[in-house]
């Protein structure tokens, strides 16, 4: 007891609040830059962090993050510039509110939702961390894989247009993402030689260029009268600009579900906030009353990518604390600067000196309800940077996401890859291939490589494939999951079609 | 072309360069390493994997649309209207430039406000303000977010050596 009292001592004390509120200004301003992530905001700070005492290092980059999350959602329902890929899941139906004016009504929606999601997984991490990270823990990497396939599934299924559309884009991030050298022999893939390659093809390019690019050239193809206009009008009513009580309340039982959703997700390291975005969507839009408003502006559209994301930042957290192993890019970053600041997160930690993890805690939980102050206060302004005509926004975009894929590996080439990648998002979008699966389908890949390929040796180990998979009764467990989402997708999809076809007329005569 | 016609054309064009892609580039572009020496799989495994599946799906793509079988996408609707594809396809290589050779000879801070302006001159920007004075607006904020703030150097030029820019 005395130890959870001196952790939240050392959080509450006017420095640490200091260093919370600096830490959401500088995350949601660096979050609302188009092409900025979370993981990118982060990664600038942690060197920052060596310089502060660890009470005020530690906060302030927790609470960047926090700030960062909600503020890439701005650019990504105001401009359809998503600063992160799960933020491309908000845009689905935060960009139709923003072009009915409702921009202010989305933005408050993905506040209250972010905090929410946040504040039920860093609770969920308090009290549950080392119970999730047991279960977690006993995922091998054929459970990996099953996870894997049971996520490209989802977002197969997710996916409007046609499905072999779908397919072709998730296997083309797949082939992105063989460039480099192969995981296993070391050989080069498709670098011809190109040492910038060798590395593979960076994620900061591929998300600016295919999702913040791309978008700027397909609005670029308007008439010169369009792209004088603003970008995005904004409501003078109240109500649009506002989220009521009612609204708040009718969104609480999404709000849980995708909570819960992201919270598991993101237990499990390395799927991360895409994935939790995408399957919380699908399932709000799945449980929903009216799925039909799902695309067009549902508030439960918005809310849920929203909550689910943000559960998966405090969740991720769950295996680094509880076993020193981080979860994602941003896990991993935090693990860097706790051990620059002296801190090895893991069991021995909990049981000999557990107050540095009380004071994270806290902080995590003070963090929170600073972003949700501060966001209210932010977005006004939010709106009012984002309210300047196109033919101006576009080219300072363009500059700005130059800078931004510079900045991470100091890398011309980088530079010149986004913009090649923006090139060929524009070609997908007018041959209505969807972008957003491609860079999933990028995003997994190295995960999905290793595991499998672990999974082979593994095999090759046992008994033949049935013994394999008869010994990991997780394994059991996630294939019936996987064999039976693909059976109510199948369904649901020939269900779609058959409402597609006109009844033949019926000779009653 | 009739729109279904037009797409059919588009997808049979896909399949090619999927089947070049992957019956010629593929195999000069990965060598088999260890990965035919039975240390596990090929190298060339995934990237062979992910290509035969989209050849698949394009072949599947192909026969929808040949049979009217496509749902109609709502993202037509989006594009739909008057586009300018050449605009588009001028801003890309003004920005292709200048990542290839513009910031590398001026700088990244001169460079991206002439590349600023050229793209505002493209976009129909005419008043002294727009062209002028918003490139310069631009780049100092991001020499304040980036430069001042984040410790990030950007590009310098080796023209304007002394001058911080």
């Amino acid at each position: 007891m005395d130890a959870i009292l001196e952790g939240i001592s050392l959080s509450f004390s006017f420095a640490a609040l200091a260093a919370i509120i600096v830490g959401v200004i500088l995350g949601q301003i660096l979050g609302s830059i188009p092409g900025l992530t979370a993981a990118m905001a982060v990664a600038l700070l942690v060197p920052f962090s060596f310089y502060f005492d660890p009470w005020i290092g530690i906060p302030m980059m927790l609470a960047m993050f926090k700030g960062s999350l909600f503020g890439s959602s701005i650019p990504a329902i105001l401009l359809r510039t998503p600063g992160t890929p799960a933020a491309a899941a908000t845009l689905i139906d935060g960009n139709p509110l923003a072009q009915r004016g409702k921009g202010g009504k989305a933005l408050h929606t993905v506040l209250y939702a972010s905090v929410f999601g946040d504040t039920f997984s860093d609770i969920c991490l308090i009290f549950g961390a080392s119970t999730l990270a047991a279960i977690a823990i006993r995922f091998g990497p054929s459970e990996y894989v099953i996870l894997i396939l049971f996520a490209l599934l989802s977002l197969v299924s997710l996916n409007r247009g046609s499905p072999w559309k779908g397919v072709v884009a998730i296997l083309g991030g797949v082939l992105l993402a063989c460039v480099g050298l192969d995981p296993i022999t070391g050989t080069e893939r498709l670098t011809f030689g190109n040492p910038e390659l060798f590395d593979g093809i960076g994620l900061i390019p591929m998300l600016i260029g295919f999702l913040a690019i791309s978008e700027v050239f397909t609005q670029l193809e308007q008439p010169l009268k369009q792209l004088g206009e603003r970008t995005v009008t904004f409501s003078t009513r109240r109500e649009d600009n506002h989220l009521s009580g009612a609204e708040r309340r009718a969104l609480l039982p999404t709000l849980f579900r995708a909570s819960a959703i992201g919270t598991v997700i993101g237990s499990l390291p390395g799927l991360g906030s895409t994935v939790a975005a995408f399957v919380a969507y699908n399932e709000a839009r799945r449980t929903a009353k009216h799925p039909e408003e799902f695309g067009h502006g549902s508030l439960h559209g918005v809310a849920a990518p929203e909550a689910a994301n943000n559960a998966v930042g405090g969740a991720n957290l769950i295996p680094l604390l509880a076993f020193g192993i981080p979860g994602d890019v941003a896990a991993a970053l935090i693990l860097g600067a706790l051990l620059i600041q002296g801190i090895t997160p893991g069991p021995i930690a909990f049981r000999d000196n557990p107050v540095p993890i009380y004071a994270i805690f806290a902080a995590m939980l003070l963090a929170n309800l600073v972003n949700y102050l501060i966001g209210i206060g932010f977005i006004p302004l939010a709106k009012r940077m984002v309210s300047v005509p196109k033919r101006l926004l576009f080219p300072g975009v363009l500059i700005f996401a130059s800078a931004g894929a510079y900045a991470m590996r100091g890398s011309l080439f980088d530079v010149q890859l986004m913009f090649a990648f923006g090139l060929m998002g524009w070609l997908m979008a007018k041959l209505r291939f969807p972008t957003v699966l491609l860079l999933i389908g990028f995003i997994l890949t190295p995960i999905l490589e290793r595991s499998g390929r672990q999974t082979l040796i593994l095999v090759g180990s046992a008994d033949g494939w049935l013994a394999f998979i008869a010994s990991r009764p997780v394994l059991m467990i996630l294939l019936g999951i996987l064999g039976v989402l693909t059976l109510l997708i199948l369904r649901q999809r020939i269900k779609m079609r058959y409402a597609a076809i006109p009844e033949e007329p019926t000779d009653s005569s | 072309m009739r729109p279904d016609r037009r797409e059919a054309v588009q997808v049979a064009a896909l399949l090619v360069l999927a089947l070049v892609f992957g019956l010629v580039i593929l195999p000069l572009g990965i060598g088999l390493g260890y990965g035919n020496t039975g240390t596990g799989l090929s190298p060339r495994f995934m990237p062979q994997l992910a290509t035969a599946g989209i050849a698949i799906a394009l072949v599947v793509g192909l026969v929808q649309t040949l049979v009217g079988a496509t749902p109609t996408d709502t993202a037509a609707a989006r594009l739909s209207g008057e586009r300018h594809p050449l605009r588009v396809l001028g801003a890309a290589a003004i920005c292709m430039l200048f990542a290839s050779v513009g910031f590398r000879l001026l700088g990244f801070y001169i460079g991206g406000a002439v590349m600023v302006m050229v793209l505002t001159l493209l976009l129909g920007v005419r008043k002294a303000a727009g062209v002028l004075l918003f490139p310069i607006m631009i780049v100092a904020a991001i020499y304040l977010i980036f430069e001042l703030g984040l410790q990030v150097r950007l590009p310098k030029s080796d023209w304007f050596s002394g001058v911080p820019l």
